[in-house]
């Protein structure tokens, strides 16, 4: 994102450290993972088609498939299918941009519930982007889409640990995982009201929410808490480019971040200073209550008014003390809990059950659940990313003990053999670009691995029998 | 499809414009306007049109107007003395004329002139990571624009071009090129608007230029801070250079230029508004707001640019965009396709095709080297009578280079780091003879 000096172009950017954070961009992470592919369509003749599904309507199938090396587009008519099955490791593909077409529900879709409200709840559970990244998440909406959901309930409940065996406390601080949750808010903020007639109710039930995953509640107005809710994580805002660079230059990374979360607050309806007190330590907030509504003042609290210290400045004494940060009473930066955030009025209670939830969202009694396909989607998608990094370290240990040697046809299968390893590392690259970070695998990422296929390529032309 | 249902409200609203507005209430008053998501918001009601409410309300002390569709109002509470509460979904009674004046922006179009043709330019793509001034951002890609835009939108001044700012910021050395672009080509044959969702820097300094700004709700636009290797700041003669050339493009959009330089450098910036709306901007902390703290760099959100007015307004939608640029007859030109929520206009394809071309070719930039230099090398160690496959395959990468600078010229800069287009061309020339010369 940035240029240097030394391309003659001085740099005005954000200079985001996507690499920082988990994963890359999320486009077209499916509409090129042919050769993953494993959707199957069952004809009624008995005849069985695999490939990837690239378009899915009322009334057909589009779908790209391999016969013999060659890949092409095929379009079938549903008439003809009996039913589409897709493979574990392949999840519903995302449609690549045609003419827009009535959406309606898909042929192997239940048929809406007669009566009531329908509900979907969907759980979104482990590491924030890998496990709750937006390919899940967006086919979860799919699927609520298709089973006529007019509310969709998200249960936050992120990974929020140091190692694999311990959990972080509430002063461990990823700011910067905001522009992980960046990828996932246009499903709530676009892809939801573009695919709904009417727009569904969409409300966040917070149990874990530290780092990038505090912010994707924000877009949403309907927020509730569990009683052990945390949101938070996010207090190195001004403390994260430590002395590195000059002052200005920090301040315009800090002065960008912080708008671009108080833009989710704002989406939702938050004050915006809330988002100051999550993420600048030197920041001092209070609030008080008028008439049962918070109002928060940048200052040390006025006594006369009622106000309660929220955050303090964190310097000399206010420091919070390793017994109060052992004890989640530190605040040099602001973690919500149920209590907080319902005075602060983020949340709109808090509740400890999902029926609590119904009887909160008044669904208690016409609320009818329609997720039923809710968790597999989401433990596919886990699953699919766990296999995928098994897969590519496999692959790479392959590709490395491919020996090109001996006759000329050897050295020719041998090539293709490692051609082939290499493409199946990009199929499968490209299918979980946004969950995986190949060097934290070991392996070459997607471009490098383009330039070694290009590499065996002029070795092969320039091999001779 | 939402976008349908979308278009036919918008088409219904239209249908009943005649009934024109009701006008703002009287200032103090409290109003609550009852969403049908449960939320209940206090504020006073500013305007109205078929059902829209432009809504002033005030959150931590910082006054803002929203815009709320009919379709997210349950019901209206007006102050006592006021009009009974309104329909949201019907008609509006009342036949003032639209009040232009006192948010500064344009006239309101005039009615029944068969709607005014307005279209959707994209400038970046963030979430697909095509946003980079400079790169996914240039002068020349706007430039290529022009005549489909014409086509569609005439050149008499009437049509509305919408730049859908959406960029992270990047290269300096493009802004004054891309401000001259919006000066000099796009305003004079078109009502040039910014729309805001992301203007970060270089973004935000392009866009300056533009007089009429609109944000989305989650819109943000400045930290244009000059920057380059470890969070080095630009300074000396260079930064003079930059905030000398954006005193010039805040005149061009007829923004304060402290504004703006509160967005480059750590100045404080206040301001005052006075009992008509004006706006008077303090280099200092002597004004009723502060702006930007002094040892801050200010980035605008929708909320802070509504307030100070350096936005016209605020709109998710290409509806509410409408609604905010006072144009109730409004034909969006252009085709509806999947996942954008406005038409794709011929000129907006172009721009759709520019950028995924470019990200396409930024990704190999590597590989498209790695095949040229070796094939070169691997032609240089072979006998003459078989080096006609490696010139082939080297010709072929050349090719592919040559491409790629024809569809973004600015790449001769910044992957070749060469200052013109003469210079790449000799040295495509040059590579051109190696070629033909290995096969002498």
């Amino acid at each position: 994102m940035k240029m240097m000096r030394s391309a003659r172009g001085l740099v005005v950017s954000a200079g985001i450290a996507l690499g920082v954070v988990v994963g890359a961009a999320p486009s077209a992470s499916a509409s090129f993972a042919w050769t993953m592919a494993k959707d199957v369509l069952v004809f009624k003749d008995g005849k069985q088609v695999e490939g990837t599904i690239l378009e899915e309507t009322a009334t057909s199938v589009r779908m790209k498939v391999e016969m013999y090396g060659i890949v092409s587009e095929m379009s079938y008519d549903k008439r003809d299918i009996l039913a589409i099955r897709r493979g574990e490791v392949t999840d519903p593909a995302p449609a690549e941009p045609t003419e827009p077409q009535p959406k309606e529900p898909a042929a192997d879709a239940p048929a809406p519930v007669e009566g009531g409200t329908r509900v979907y709840i969907a759980n979104l559970s482990g590491q924030f982007g890998r496990d709750i990244s937006e390919t899940p998440i967006r086919n979860a909406v799919e699927d609520a889409y298709r089973n006529g959901a007019q509310v969709i309930v998200f249960v936050l409940d992120s990974e929020w640990k140091l190692n694999p065996t311990e959990e972080a406390p509430d002063d461990v601080a990823k700011f910067d995982q905001l522009f992980r949750a960046d990828t996932i808010f246009p499903i709530l903020r676009e892809e939801i009201p573009r695919m709904f007639d009417e727009d569904p109710k969409v409300v966040f039930w917070v149990k874990k929410a530290m780092g990038g995953a505090c912010f994707l509640p924000l877009v949403s107005p309907n927020i509730y808490f569990h009683q052990d809710a945390k949101m938070g994580g996010v207090g190195n805002l001004t403390t994260m480019f430590g002395s590195t660079g000059d002052e200005v230059v920090r301040q315009k990374q800090i002065s960008l971040r912080l708008a671009t979360a108080k833009g989710a607050a704002i989406e939702g309806g938050y004050d915006t200073k809330v988002i100051e007190a999550m993420t600048m330590i030197e920041k001092v907030f209070s609030y008080r209550l008028e008439g049962g509504k918070p109002v928060i003042e940048e200052r040390l609290p006025d006594p006369s008014l009622g106000e309660i210290l929220l955050t303090d400045d964190g310097l000399d004494a206010n420091k919070d003390t390793i017994e109060q940060l052992a004890r989640s009473q530190g605040n040099d930066v602001l973690t919500l809990d149920a209590t907080l955030a319902q005075k602060l009025q983020i949340s709109d209670g808090t509740v400890n059950t999902t029926e609590e939830l119904l009887y909160a969202l008044g669904l208690s009694r016409t609320g009818v659940r329609v997720d039923q396909n809710a968790d597999k989607i989401m433990q596919q998608w886990s699953d699919g990313v766990t296999n995928a990094e098994r897969r590519l370290r496999k692959l790479w240990q392959d590709f490395q003990g491919i020996q090109v040697q001996g006759e000329y046809s050897e050295r020719t299968r041998a090539r293709g053999q490692q051609r082939r390893t290499l493409e199946e590392m990009q199929g499968i690259l490209r299918r979980y670009e946004e969950a995986l970070v190949p060097q934290r695998l070991g392996i070459p990422d997607y471009n490098s691995i383009s330039i070694m296929i290009e590499q065996i390529k002029l070795q092969q032309l320039a091999d001779k029998k | 499809m939402k976008l349908m249902r979308r278009m036919r409200a918008w088409m219904s609203a239209l249908a009943v414009l005649v009934a024109g507005v009701c006008m703002t209430p009287a200032a103090g008053a409290i109003d609550k306007i009852h969403l049908k998501d449960g939320r209940v918001v206090e504020g006073t009601v500013k305007e109205e049109l078929d059902g829209y409410v432009w809504f002033v309300t005030k959150v931590g002390g910082v006054e803002t107007e929203v815009l709320y569709k009919p379709e997210q109002i349950s019901k209206i509470e007006r102050d006592a003395g006021s009009p009974s509460p309104v329909d949201p979904q019907g008609p509006q009674s009342g036949d003032q004329p639209i009040m232009a004046s006192d948010s500064g922006v344009p006239a309101r179009t005039p009615r029944f002139a068969g709607g005014t043709k307005a279209a959707v330019l994209t400038l970046g793509e963030r979430q697909g990571g095509k946003d980079m001034v400079g790169i996914f951002v240039t002068a020349d890609s706007i430039r290529r624009c022009i005549p489909l835009l014409e086509e569609e939108l005439g050149t008499d001044g009437t049509g509305i071009l919408v730049l859908r700012v959406n960029s992270g910021g990047g290269a300096l050395l493009e802004i004054q090129k891309l401000s001259d672009v919006i000066e000099y080509e796009l305003k004079p044959k078109f009502r040039v608007v910014a729309w805001i969702d992301w203007a970060i820097s270089a973004a935000a300094m392009t866009s300056h230029a533009v007089e009429e700004v609109y944000f989305t709700r989650r819109g943000n636009y400045g930290a244009c801070t000059g920057w380059f290797g470890a969070l080095q700041a630009v300074t000396g003669r260079d930064l003079e250079d930059v905030l000398f050339m954006m005193e010039k493009i805040s005149a061009r959009g007829k923004h304060d230029p402290i504004i703006m330089r509160a967005m480059q450098i750590m100045e404080p910036l206040s301001c005052s508004i006075d009992e008509n709306g004006e706006v008077k901007w303090f280099k200092s902390l002597d004004g009723d707001y502060i702006v930007n703290e002094p040892n801050r760099i200010l980035t605008f959100n929708s909320e802070t640019a509504a307030k100070y007015k350096f936005s016209k307004g605020t709109a998710d939608t290409i509806e509410e965009l409408a609604q905010a640029m006072r144009v109730p007859e409004i034909n969006w030109v252009g085709e509806w396709i999947d996942g954008v929520d406005y038409p794709v206009c011929k000129a907006e394809k172009e721009m759709r095709r520019f950028r995924d071309q470019t990200k396409s070719d930024q990704d190999r930039t590597n590989e498209y080297f790695v095949r040229y230099q070796q094939s070169i090398a691997m032609a240089q160690g072979t006998p003459r009578e078989e080096r006609g496959k490696f010139v082939n395959k080297a010709r072929e990468a050349l090719d592919l280079i040559v491409r790629m600078v024809r569809n973004n010229p600015n790449f001769h800069l910044f992957v070749f780091n060469m200052a013109t287009m003469d210079e790449f061309n000799a040295f495509v020339e040059e590579q051109r003879q190696l070629l033909r010369d290995l096969m002498k």
